[in-house]
């Protein structure tokens, strides 16, 4: 069985980006020259996200992994419909490190980029587990304060 | 009266009927959590699955009622409910037998039969059922009783987001199971969206990992090799994604003519096609690569994605000699079936009867081979 590791994903991505920088990195979130804005952003990559672990990746989970993403994607959902509660930035930190877990293409190549730099992408699942992985504790982490909401 | 024996478009966590699914349960546990729907937090109960069984609230968390219809989020609740559920009764089973292999094995053999035998009573003779873990399908065993009355192939499916990395395994998984005959193809899915700029960017091919073009030519050229292919392409399927399958047909072509492979193989099947640009170009590339529609009639009307069956477009397809099949997409989870659906498109359709000699016709050259 393949293994979907993390931090293989990031090796992988992190090539891509050099391999990209040629690119106008506008063009992930630019449909038919139009680009959208930051909420449309968000729930483009929820919608990838939520499919990867319904459909695809999320299938692989054992029941206790499968029960912590779901509450954590279900949280992550419900944050970007209602976005303009939340810190932007994290959102997208939470997105990437979701799309790092499960596999797919990363969109905000920027904010990637800034988390390798700040060393924010050194835990996986795995060694969150035991620290209650949640979404209010990614949130946390990525913000660096208590979530009030 | 004669109608299809083919069901070609189902995903395996919708298969069977909500009540057989939580009958199916009990062979594991006699407690299930509560709510069912929903992850389980420090506020969930157990409850006996006996008191479920016949209340059509609890149903309705693993189906969508024929005739209503649920927003796209809904049918992924759905789908995690179902697939959460599976995972509890292998733990069970992994508690009692020690192993997950094992677990794993009882329990999706014991769904599978149990969906293949709701088939079955459909009179359906062949299927092709998508789902993303090949262990899952290599593991399974089919009852010999059941194996007798209908042929049951797989499609490995996989998310049209995943990066090229992952396609790539996935493109070396299905080869595995291609080569053991379990396997025919892949089915490309997901919710679709408009295609971003990135992904339609053929400026530096080879350095776009976003491109869309280089994960179809990935499990193209993979399929390429084994004369009785199958890829599907989830497309069409929404109003926004209206300009998809010409897009993905003109990607294939381009495709073709660059490695010069000759198509079929794989076969191409569009999965819903229920949207596109009315044009002689969309007509002429599903014609030049003999491209088969599956038509979903309930699940397009239970995600809101027709309001009514009058805009099913079999007899476009039909009168322009475009082959169609009936499909279910999750027959349990729609709480439809393969009557039902030849039913709905006897309504509608001026050419029932060409359907279900080109069924014929698809069935006599997949079965037993």
């Amino acid at each position: 069985m393949t293994k979907n590791n993390f931090f293989e994903n990031i090796k992988y991505e992190s090539t891509n980006l050099n391999l990209s920088s040629g690119f106008d990195n506008d063009l992930s979130f630019s449909i038919n020259g139009e680009k959208l804005e930051i909420p449309a952003q968000l729930t483009r990559e929820k919608i990838k996200i939520l499919g990867e672990f319904t459909f695809g990746e999320g299938e692989n989970f054992d029941f206790i992994k499968y029960n912590d993403f779901r509450h954590c994607i279900d949280k992550f959902s419900s944050a970007v419909d209602e976005c303009e509660y939340y810190e932007p930035e994290v959102l997208k930190k939470i997105a990437v490190y979701l799309e790092l877990e499960l596999g797919i293409n990363i969109s905000f190549t920027d904010t990637f980029s800034r988390m390798l730099a700040n060393n924010e992408l050194t835990e996986d699942y795995e060694q969150m587990k035991d620290k209650n992985f949640s979404f209010e504790n990614l949130y946390q982490k990525y913000q660096g304060q208590t979530l009030r909401r | 009266m004669k109608h299809t024996k083919t069901e070609l478009h189902t995903h395996l966590m919708g298969m069977l009927s909500a009540k057989s699914f939580l009958t199916l349960l009990k062979s594991f546990s006699n407690e299930v959590y509560w709510p069912l729907d929903k992850p389980i937090t420090e506020d969930s109960k157990k409850v006996n699955i006996d008191l479920l069984l016949d209340n059509e609230d609890v149903l309705n968390m693993l189906q969508i009622k024929h005739g209503q219809t649920v927003p796209y989020d809904n049918l992924e609740q759905l789908y995690q409910t179902r697939t959460q559920l599976l995972k509890f009764a292998v733990q069970k089973m992994e508690n009692k037998y020690g192993t997950l292999e094992k677990a794993e094995r009882m329990v999706y053999s014991t769904y599978l039969n149990a969906c293949l035998q709701e088939l079955i009573n459909q009179k359906v003779k062949y299927v092709e059922i998508s789902y993303s873990l090949p262990r899952i399908m290599e593991n399974v065993i089919i009852n010999d009783d059941i194996a007798k009355k209908i042929e049951c192939k797989f499609l490995l499916s996989t998310n049209r987001n995943r990066s090229l990395k992952k396609i790539k395994e996935s493109a070396n998984q299905l080869e595995k199971v291609l080569k053991k005959g379990i396997a025919v193809g892949f089915d490309i899915m997901g919710q679709e969206l408009p295609l971003a700029d990135i992904e339609k960017d053929d400026s530096n091919y080879s350095n776009n990992s976003q491109s869309f073009k280089r994960k179809l030519d990935i499990l193209l050229t993979t399929l390429n090799q084994y004369k009785n292919s199958t890829l599907r392409i989830h497309s069409g399927e929404t109003k926004e994604s209206f300009a998809n399958t010409e897009q993905i047909l003109t990607y294939i072509d381009e495709l073709a003519t660059f490695y010069d492979l000759v198509i079929p193989p794989p076969e191409i099947r569009i999965g819903h096609g229920v949207y596109f640009n009315e044009n002689d170009r969309y007509l002429s590339l599903l014609k030049k690569y003999n491209c088969i529609i599956e038509i979903n009639a309930s699940s397009n009307v239970a995600l809101n994605n027709i309001s009514s069956y009058a805009w099913l477009p079999y007899d476009y397809y039909i009168e322009n000699d475009i082959p169609i099949v009936l499909s279910t997409d999750g027959h349990g989870l729609y709480d439809t079936s393969i009557p039902r659906e030849n039913r709905i498109s006897r309504t509608i359709s001026r050419n029932y009867d060409k359907i279900v000699t080109t069924d014929q016709e698809i069935f006599e050259r997949k079965a037993k081979k």
